[in-house]
C-alpha cells in the first residue's frame, strides 16, 4: 500500500512538472468558487500573468466586460459542474488588455464521493497565423459562395475603370449574360445608348468615389435588349493601402414594383382627371339647380301677381256690393243690373280659373314632356280662329290684325296647343307693339307648314333673340310688362314637340317677326 | 266739381280700372283713367284742371309706374300731386319709399283702405 502511495505521489510530481513545463497550453486550476490555484508556463506565455501576479484571483479576470456582465464565466462553471466539462471558443483577455481568439476547456474535478473539488481548465491560442488564415480563406470562400448563390440580386465587382470582375447567380438570371459573356465588359453595357450618351454609367462611378456610395435608378438593358427598372447601389472598394480596389454593385430588379407605381399613379391621375370632371360636372348641376330654383321663386311671384288682378277686382265688386246693402242702396240690384254684377262675378272667376289652369299647364310643360291630340286640320283656319280670339285685346291696344292665307295648309297636329302659341304671339304684339300694324302670315315652305306673326314694333336686339325664349326672360324691363314671362317658352316647347321651331327675326326699329315651322305630319319626336 | 275732387287712376287692368272707378265715384270723386304711365302723362298735359292725387300701379306696358312717376316729379307742373302707388308686388313700403309715393295700397285692397288713403291724401 505504502509503495504504492509512493509511486502516486512520484507519477503526480512528474505530473505536475510536466503541466508546469507545457507552454503552448495554459493549463491551470480552480478551487470550487473559480479562484486560481496553480499556473503553468503556458498560461504565463499566453496571459502575461507571473503566477506571484495570478494566484488568489478569480479567474473571470480573463473575460471581456460583455462576458462578466452577463455572468458567463459562472455559466462556465455551473455547465462543467452538471456536465463535467464545459468548452467553447471566445475572446480572451491578456494581462496587457490585448484581446485572443481563445479554445477553452473547463473540467470540474470531483472526489470519489462526487464532491466536487475544484476545476482543471486549458486555454489554447487559436490566434496564431496559420489558423487566422486558414479561417480567413474559409470565410471568404463562405462569402464567395454566398454572395454567387444570391439569385435575387445582381451582386457583382468591378475594376477601378467599370470593367466587371466578379458576376453572381442573380447577375446572371437578371442581366442574362453568362459569367464568360460578361467578365471584363464595361459596366456601361447595362445602359441604354442614351444613358450612355448622357455620361450616366460614368456619372455613377464618379459619385462612388467621391462619396464613397452612388444609388441610382433607371431602365437597364439586358443582354436580349429588354429592359428592366433597376434599383443600383455603386460602392467603391478601397484595400488595406486606401486604394481603390474598384467597386462592388448591387442591382436589384424593381420592375414589377415599377410597374405597379406608374399603375397606381397612372390610375391616381385618372381618378384625378375624374374627380375634376365630376366636380365640374356638379358644378354645373348646381348652377342649373339655382337656376330651376330661381325660375320657380320667378314663377311663384309672377303667378301670385298675375292671381292678385282677378282677385283685385273680386274683391272690389263685393265689397262694394256689400257696402251697397249695408247702407240700403238697392239702386245696383235693379233687375236689369243683377245679371250685369253677376257677368262680373263670372268673367273674374274665369279669369282666376284660366290662370290656374295655365300655371298647371306650365308646371306640366316644363317638367315633362307634352301630350299632343293630333288631327287633321287647316292652320290657315286656326290663326283666323286664334286672331278672333284676340280681338278684344288686339282692339284695346290698338293693333290693326292682317291674315295673309292665299290656301290651306293641311297637317295633323294638335289645336289647343298650336292656338296657344298663335295667342300667345298675338298677344305679345298687343303688349310690346301696341298700336302698330299686325300680319299673320300662313303658308307651304318645302312640304311643311310656316306660320310668321309680325309686329312692326320696336323690335329686339339680335343679342337678345335666343334669351327670350328662355323661361322667365322678357324682352324689355320687367316692370313695364305682364304676365309670367313663360309664353315664348311654352310656344317653343310646344313646336318642338310637333317636330317643328320656333324662332324670332328682328333688329332694333324694325319690327318683330316670329317664324312658327311645323312638319306637315305633325309627328312628335 | 272742386279740383280736390279729381283722381287719377293709372292701372292697366280694365276691370279693376272699371271697379275703382264705382267705388269712388260713388263716394264723390271725379276720376280721370289711364291704362299705363304715358297715356297718364298725356292725360295731364291736356287736363283743364289737375287732379288732387294720382292712384298709380307699378307694372304697366307702354309705360310703368316708376317711369311715370320719374316723369311727373320731373314735371314742375305736376310734381306737387300726391300719389298712391297701387300693386300687387311684394316689399311695399320698400317700394313706396323708392318711388317716392304718399301713400300704399296692396291689391287685392280693401276698400276702406282704399277710401282712408284717398280722402287723406286729397285732403
Amino acid at each position: 500500500m505504502k509503495n504504492k502511495s509512493e509511486n502516486l505521489s512520484h507519477s503526480e510530481d512528474l505530473l505536475r512538472g510536466l503541466i508546469e513545463a507545457v507552454d503552448e497550453y495554459a493549463i491551470f486550476a480552480l478551487d470550487t468558487e473559480g479562484y486560481i490555484l496553480t499556473w503553468n508556463l503556458g498560461a504565463q506565455k499566453l496571459k502575461g500573468y507571473k503566477p506571484e501576479d495570478i494566484i488568489g484571483k478569480h479567474f473571470s479576470i480573463f473575460y471581456t466586460t460583455e462576458d462578466i456582465e452577463r455572468r458567463h464565466p459562472q455559466y462556465e462553471l455551473d455547465i462543467a459542474i452538471r456536465r463535467g466539462k464545459y468548452e467553447e471558443e471566445g475572446w480572451r483577455i491578456r494581462k496587457d488588455g490585448s484581446r485572443f481568439w481563445a479554445n477553452v476547456t473547463i473540467t470540474a474535478v470531483k472526489d470519489e464521493n462526487g464532491n466536487l473539488r475544484g476545476f482543471g481548465k486549458v486555454t489554447r491560442d487559436l490566434s496564431d497565423r496559420k489558423h487566422t488564415e486558414e479561417a480567413l480563406r474559409q470565410s471568404q470562400e463562405r462569402y464567395r459562395l454566398l454572395i454567387e448563390s444570391v439569385q435575387d440580386y445582381a451582386i457583382f465587382m468591378l475594376d477601378p475603370r467599370g470593367h466587371v470582375t466578379t458576376w453572381n447567380k442573380g447577375a446572371e438570371r437578371n442581366q442574362g449574360y453568362a459569367a464568360e459573356e460578361i467578365l471584363g465588359k464595361h459596366f456601361s453595357i447595362f445602359y441604354s445608348p442614351e444613358d450612355v450618351q448622357a455620361g450616366r454609367p460614368d456619372r455613377e462611378i464618379q459619385e462612388a468615389m467621391k462619396y464613397g456610395r452612388a444609388e441610382d435608378e433607371g431602365w437597364r438593358v439586358r443582354k436580349d435588349g429588354s429592359k428592366f427598372w433597376a434599383n443600383v447601389v455603386l460602392t467603391a472598394v478601397y484595400d488595406a493601402h486606401d486604394k481603390l480596389v474598384g467597386f462592388s454593385k448591387v442591382t436589384r430588379n424593381l420592375t414589377e414594383r415599377k410597374i405597379a407605381e406608374d399603375a397606381l399613379k397612372n390610375a391616381y391621375a385618372q381618378l384625378e382627371t375624374r374627380i375634376e370632371e365630376r366636380t365640374r360636372e356638379l358644378s354645373k348641376a348646381k348652377d342649373r339647380l339655382e337656376e330651376a330654383v330661381k325660375a320657380r321663386d320667378q314663377f311663384f311671384s309672377m303667378a301670385s301677381h298675375e292671381l292678385k288682378t282677378p282677385l283685385s277686382s273680386l274683391k272690389l265688386q263685393t265689397q262694394i256690393r256689400c257696402r251697397n246693402v249695408a247702407r240700403g242702396n238697392f239702386s245696383d240690384f235693379a233687375p236689369d243690373k243683377l245679371l250685369d254684377l253677376c257677368r262680373d262675378d263670372e268673367k273674374q272667376i274665369d279669369r282666376l280659373a284660366a290662370l290656374v289652369e295655365r300655371m298647371l299647364d306650365i308646371s306640366r310643360i316644363s317638367s315633362g314632356s307634352i301630350d299632343l291630340e293630333l288631327e287633321k286640320f287647316d292652320l290657315c283656319e286656326l290663326a283666323a280662329d286664334a286672331a278672333n280670339q284676340m280681338k278684344p285685346i288686339l282692339e284695346q291696344s290698338g293693333n290693326q290684325l292682317k291674315m295673309s292665307c292665299d290656301k290651306k295648309v293641311i297637317g295633323m297636329w294638335d289645336r289647343l296647343r298650336l292656338s296657344q302659341i298663335v295667342t300667345n304671339l298675338l298677344a305679345n304684339a298687343a303688349k310690346y307693339a301696341p298700336g302698330k300694324d299686325v300680319e299673320i302670315r300662313v303658308f307651304e315652305k318645302g312640304g311643311d307648314a310656316r306660320l310668321e306673326v309680325i309686329d312692326n314694333g320696336n323690335g329686339i336686339a339680335t343679342t337678345e333673340l335666343n334669351r327670350i325664349f328662355e323661361p322667365f326672360e322678357r324682352v324689355t324691363d320687367q316692370t313695364t310688362a305682364t304676365g309670367m314671362g313663360l309664353g315664348l317658352y311654352i310656344s317653343k316647347r310646344i313646336a318642338e314637340a310637333h317636330g317643328g321651331s320656333i324662332r324670332a327675326e328682328s333688329a332694333p326699329g324694325k319690327g318683330t317677326t316670329f317664324v312658327l315651322d311645323l312638319p306637315a305630319t305633325g309627328s312628335p319626336v | 266739381m272742386s279740383k280736390q275732387k279729381l283722381i287719377l287712376l293709372v292701372e292697366d287692368d280694365a276691370d279693376i280700372r272699371r271697379n275703382m272707378q264705382r267705388l269712388l265715384e260713388s263716394e264723390g270723386y271725379t276720376v280721370m283713367l289711364a291704362e299705363n304711365g304715358q297715356v297718364a302723362l298725356d292725360s295731364l298735359n291736356q287736363a283743364q284742371a289737375l287732379p288732387g292725387l294720382i292712384i298709380l300701379d307699378l307694372m304697366m306696358p307702354v309705360m310703368d309706374g316708376f317711369t311715370f312717376r320719374t316723369l311727373q316729379q320731373g314735371d314742375s307742373r305736376f310734381a306737387q300731386i300726391p300719389v298712391a302707388i297701387m300693386t300687387a308686388d311684394g316689399h311695399l313700403e320698400e317700394k313706396r319709399k323708392r318711388i317716392g309715393a304718399q301713400g300704399a295700397l296692396r291689391k287685392p285692397a280693401d276698400i276702406n283702405d282704399i277710401l282712408d288713403v284717398v280722402s287723406q291724401l286729397i285732403n
